[in-house]
């Protein structure tokens, strides 16, 4: 299963439901705990991944519930969505290998010495 | 309601109202709950982002329209209950003995050993993901029954190797005809993945052993309306348990028994309602359609009225 339209918010919201089911103020928080506040999710864009999410059966609805007399709806990764996760958290594990394993070989470019038009290092 | 909330619930008036409906309330829980102390204003990022949603909702295809409704979901489980109903079924016909169905009339050999195999594949498809191949088998299953409900080319008739090699043409041509058409509608791609796969596998398995097991006692006539009995009561009671979460489970389950109980009292000719008398089955059978039918009426009250007084509650008039 390929997560398709695979964005980073995407990824998140997956990983963010790995563990347990979360509401939508629950997913928005956990992202930016586990982004270190790099990724703050607006609630429109979180519904719209949901809403696309669901339809591909990758997360689904866990239940709502009234909590301080609002009411919070409960999604979870489904079994599909957590082998979609698992596989796309492969690929980019994979990918991070190769670019980590190239960068042992890379050698910073000596300071560019610049080209004497005129002949001659500059 | 705070000013905030009033704000954020005038924003939410953007999205379409069927949208709306399902997750303004659960959408204005978040606003809120993502608001600043204080904050009396709506966030600009915030607008803009619901603005963006309503806009795409409105211009873009959804995904999640693609078969995801009400509909879809029932004819969904309708055909899958449908289909593991047709495997248990063609288990107590005893293919296997020299004895039984399918044997001693010149038929191939391979006709005692097939009867599950069209139905089982399209269920096995449909299960696991293979819906084009599936959809296109059930476009070859409608096929042969509507050439044969035409024709009235049955036993005999030039598809007569179809009738030995499927469990379809002999349970009632009209319910299959149903049935596989129902298939190609709710299966159609971009519809959303089912869940729970096991316990399809698990259902499948566990009545064809409790079906073959009760096929095979002496007198086993009494132990198979008590099977079939216990089958109809089981979806009753997970109709009703289902009833106050969602319409969807009774509903499918309705129309299934719905199209078992039609065969056994308005189509008194076709071989379910021979099987289904000849077992007593008649009696549970009925009353477990009338606890179906109850608990489908009242789930689909239950949601509308819940659907109506949510929608009254969040977005008022006031802040109209």
């Amino acid at each position: 299963m390929i997560i398709r339209g695979k964005t980073e918010p995407v990824f998140l919201i997956l990983t963010a439901l790995a563990d347990e089911p979360r509401h939508g103020y629950g997913i928005i928080q956990e992202v930016r705990r586990v982004t270190d506040g790099r990724v703050d999710l607006r609630v429109g864009t979180l519904y719209g991944a949901l809403d696309r999410l669901a339809a591909e059966g990758l997360v689904e609805k866990h239940g709502d519930a009234v909590e301080s007399g609002r009411l919070r709806r409960y999604f979870r990764l489904t079994e599909t969505g957590a082998q979609a996760l698992a596989a796309e958290a492969s690929r980019m594990a994979a990918d991070a290998a190769v670019a980590m394993e190239r960068l042992k070989k890379f050698t910073a470019p000596a300071r560019s010495a610049g080209l004497d038009i005129a002949g001659g290092l500059a | 309601m705070t000013t905030l909330e009033q704000r954020y619930a005038r924003i939410l008036r953007l999205l379409p109202k069927t949208y709306q409906d399902d997750r303004a309330e659960v959408m204005l829980t978040a606003l809120m709950d993502a608001a600043d102390p204080g904050q009396t204003r709506p966030s600009l990022r915030e607008t803009l982002s619901i603005l963006v949603l309503a806009v795409r909702l409105r211009i873009a295809p959804r995904p999640a329209s693609a078969g995801s409704g009400l509909v879809g979901q029932v004819l969904r489980r309708a055909v899958l209950v449908g289909l593991v109903a047709e495997c248990i079924d063609a288990v107590h016909w005893d293919f296997f003995s020299s004895s039984g169905w399918g044997r001693g009339g010149g038929e191939p050999w391979f006709a005692p050993l097939e009867p599950l195999l069209l139905p089982a594949v399209i269920l096995v498809l449909l299960l696991l993901g293979g819906r084009r191949l599936g959809r296109a088998l059930c476009g070859l299953v409608l096929l042969v029954l509507v050439y044969q409900e035409l024709t009235a080319a049955s036993f005999y008739g030039p598809w007569y190797l179809f009738d030995l090699i499927t469990t379809f043409a002999s349970t009632g041509y009209t319910y299959n005809i149903l049935l596989m058409l129902c298939a190609i509608v709710a299966f159609r791609s971009g519809t959303p993945a089912l869940t729970g796969r096991r316990w399809w596998f698990a259902a499948w398995i566990g009545g064809s052993i409790a079906v073959g097991v009760a096929a095979r006692q002496p007198g086993g006539s009494a132990a198979m309306t008590a099977v079939f009995a216990v089958g109809f009561w089981a979806m009753a009671v997970w109709s009703v348990s289902r009833a106050r979460v969602s319409p969807v489970w009774p509903l499918a389950l309705l129309v299934v028994v719905e199209q078992t109980l039609r065969l056994a009292f308005v189509m008194p000719g076709e071989d379910v309602g021979e099987v289904l008398r000849f077992q007593g089955i008649t009696g549970p059978a009925l009353a477990a359609e009338a606890v179906l039918a109850i608990s489908a009426l009242a789930s689909l009250l239950f949601a509308y009225t819940d659907r109506r007084s949510r929608q009254r509650h969040v977005l008022p008039d006031a802040v109209a």
